[in-house]
């Protein structure tokens, strides 16, 4: 198979997935409550505010009228009003969401920055305390729910460290607006105060959210390492003289390197799950936190939103890795290995 | 006992006991074999097991730990140790309510999948592509959060979800085992469809399956806390671990007992089902993701 080829089929069905993502969203949220007007409004909207808003919704039509019509809306940016903000879900999500990418992006590359050297250096002292370290903190890393340890970090932060950025985004007048990400808007427009602040503000999240990826990564890359210094071509450098520097970083650490970059790119789509937790505990006002809200208060246009955000999101960062593997590595294109 | 059963039983009986030889998994056993037996018995163990669900004793609010309350008072009064014990048993029977349909379901569609191919295999790769374009907490909250918070609806979600992942690793594995030679000889002693698929394939993913199946309950049980923490899960006054760490970090700054303990019951759960599915993964050597 070319690679365009590999790539086209691998975007189809990317699409079709959407799709159905689509089509289940539309059923959770319209078909499988009984009276969606009624839920949506509450039990004191009078009868003919539900009237106006089934009416809105075009309930009365065969259902895949309404299928279209809501996906057409959606499509077009008509992504309805929540019932808790009063504002147009668009609007809301755009609000939301650069604050939650802002968290989670910095959150994979502090997990790259940390796993992979923290992987490589456990390996190249084989049998030493550190490899120790990185099997514990990977298994009591993935075993520890995020926010036991946010509520953790913002006890001892404040207890013994006396630090107090341990809940928001920020503590002085936030920066102009460029992205609507605080930290890299402070950055861009050179607002000092703000930087400080939000890069206090942003530690105990990352920390809570990195955590466990941070463990995963440098397991995988320390195992992945121990498997190439037994590979053939490593002894031989070796045996000519290689400097051990050189053969950990530049010759094992490449080919231990796919499958590191693999789970890299899952992590970071499924990094926008263990967000919703981190921010529950920081009262981070992001994507995760409007989606709870709505989630409590049935705000059915608001959850159809982000849910509909988070698949994209999570769909096309998944469809990435696939298709930088197949780049990678032309045998995973041809269907054969695995 | 036909001879093949006896051969099956020891196998099993001679990996259980190489399981056991690695230290981490033997501490995996042991804690979740503790915590299955303090679940299983709590009601007679616990020191006051009618604190665990809807009680209230103001005059025993916020007692710190002590040897009459081990893990302290929470803030309506309730014994905390015995709350955690309880909330063992409702993480426990959710890993194990959601993880037993979904294996069945999942694991038969896969295999018959994988195995006949064509429009089934087209059509289960679609429907799992779907269910898995998010990320398995907010899925589960999606669902409950629609259908209503309940301890019920909390297994719904997570059911609806979870046998996809079997399916598709199911299927998978019936792929590329389907052409191995002993399923070849089989086909040519006679044995059809149904015999091939449960007795020739379904024995040799076993392993894969006994490891992923360890460390999804440990996920559940974590992703059921999460739901709980976020409040679209199982309600209080139910002993949900989730719920208790939730309600106790309000009060974490001087009563820190009360978030505490259950966050370190919940650790140690997920933990030991970890520590023994990474020990299966290692004995077989076995990938799951």
């Amino acid at each position: 198979m070319r690679f365009a080829e590999f790539v086209a089929r691998r975007v189809l069905l990317a699409l079709v997935t959407l799709v159905g993502l689509s089509l289940l969203i539309f059923y959770l949220s319209r078909i499988l409550p009984a009276n969606p007007g009624r839920l949506a409004l509450g039990p004191y909207a009078t009868q003919a505010q539900v009237a106006a808003y089934d009416r809105e919704l075009g309930l009365s039509r065969p259902l895949y009228e309404q299928y279209f019509y809501w996906l057409w809306n959606f499509l077009h940016g008509q992504w309805g009003l929540s019932i808790v903000t009063k504002d147009n879900v668009l609007h809301d999500v755009e609000i939301h969401f650069p604050a939650t990418f802002e968290l989670i992006t910095i959150s994979i590359i502090l997990t790259s920055l940390i796993g992979i050297p923290l992987g490589v250096i456990a390996a190249s002292r084989r049998g030493k305390i550190l490899s120790g370290v990185v099997r514990a903190l990977w298994m009591v890393g993935v075993a520890i729910p995020s926010f036991t340890v946010g509520l953790g970090l913002q006890v001892i932060s404040s207890y013994w460290f006396h630090f107090n950025a341990i809940i928001g985004q920020i503590s002085v007048p936030p920066p102009t607006h460029v992205t609507g990400m605080l930290w890299v808007d402070s950055i861009l427009t050179g607002n000092w105060p703000a930087f400080v602040s939000t890069s206090q503000h942003l530690l105990l999240p990352e920390i809570a959210l990195s955590l466990a990826g941070i463990g995963q990564i440098a397991q995988l890359t320390y195992s992945g390492m121990l498997d190439e210094t037994e590979e053939d071509y490593y002894l031989a450098l070796k045996t000519f003289g290689a400097r051990s520097f050189a053969l950990d970083f530049k010759y094992a650490l490449r080919s231990a390197l796919i499958p590191v970059l693999t789970v890299l790119g899952l992590l970071y789509a499924s990094l926008i799950a263990n967000a919703f937790l981190v921010e529950e505990v920081f009262s981070w006002g992001g994507l995760s936190t409007y989606a709870v809200t709505a989630m409590q208060s049935d705000d059915f246009n608001a959850i159809v939103a982000t849910v509909i955000v988070i698949g994209v999101f999570y769909v096309v960062l998944n469809l990435l890795v696939d298709l930088s593997l197949g780049y990678i590595d032309p045998r995973i294109r041809l269907g054969v290995g695995h | 006992m036909s001879d093949s059963s006896v051969v099956r039983w020891q196998n099993f009986a001679q990996s259980f006991r190489r399981l056991t030889y690695d230290r981490m998994a033997l501490a995996g056993l042991v804690m979740l074999a503790a915590i299955v037996a303090l679940a299983l018995l709590a009601p007679y163990i616990t020191p006051y097991p009618n604190e665990a669900g809807a009680y209230a004793n103001f005059g025993q609010a916020f007692l710190s730990p002590s040897l009459s309350h081990l893990f302290g008072t929470d803030d309506v009064g309730r014994d905390v140790f015995t709350r955690v014990i309880f909330g063992f048993r409702i993480s426990l029977f959710i890993a194990v309510v959601v993880l037993i349909p979904s294996v069945i379901l999942g694991v038969t569609l896969g295999l018959v999948a994988g195995y006949y191919g064509g429009w089934v295999e087209a059509l289960v790769e679609r429907v799992t592509d779907v269910f898995l374009a998010l990320p398995a907490l907010i899925f589960a909250l999606v669902i409950a959060g629609i259908l209503g918070p309940s301890l019920q609806d909390v297994i719904i979600a997570l059911l609806s979800l979870w046998w996809n992942w079997y399916a598709r690793i199911m299927f998978t594995l019936t792929k590329s085992l389907k052409n191995q030679p002993y399923v070849e000889a089989a086909r040519v002693q006679g044995a059809g469809a149904f015999r091939i698929m449960f007795r020739e394939i379904l024995p040799n993913a076993a392993s894969t399956l006994s490891a992923k199946m360890m460390l999804d309950a440990g996920f559940i049980i974590l992703i059921e806390a999460g739901m709980g923490f976020l409040g679209i899960g199982v309600r209080p006054p139910t002993p949900d671990l989730g719920v208790m760490v939730a309600n106790g970090s309000a009060y974490i700054a001087t009563k820190w007992w009360i978030p505490v303990f259950p966050s370190i019951a919940l650790t140690l759960l997920i933990l030991a089902f970890n520590l023994i599915g990474n020990g299966i993964r290692d004995l077989f050597d076995v990938k799951v993701i």
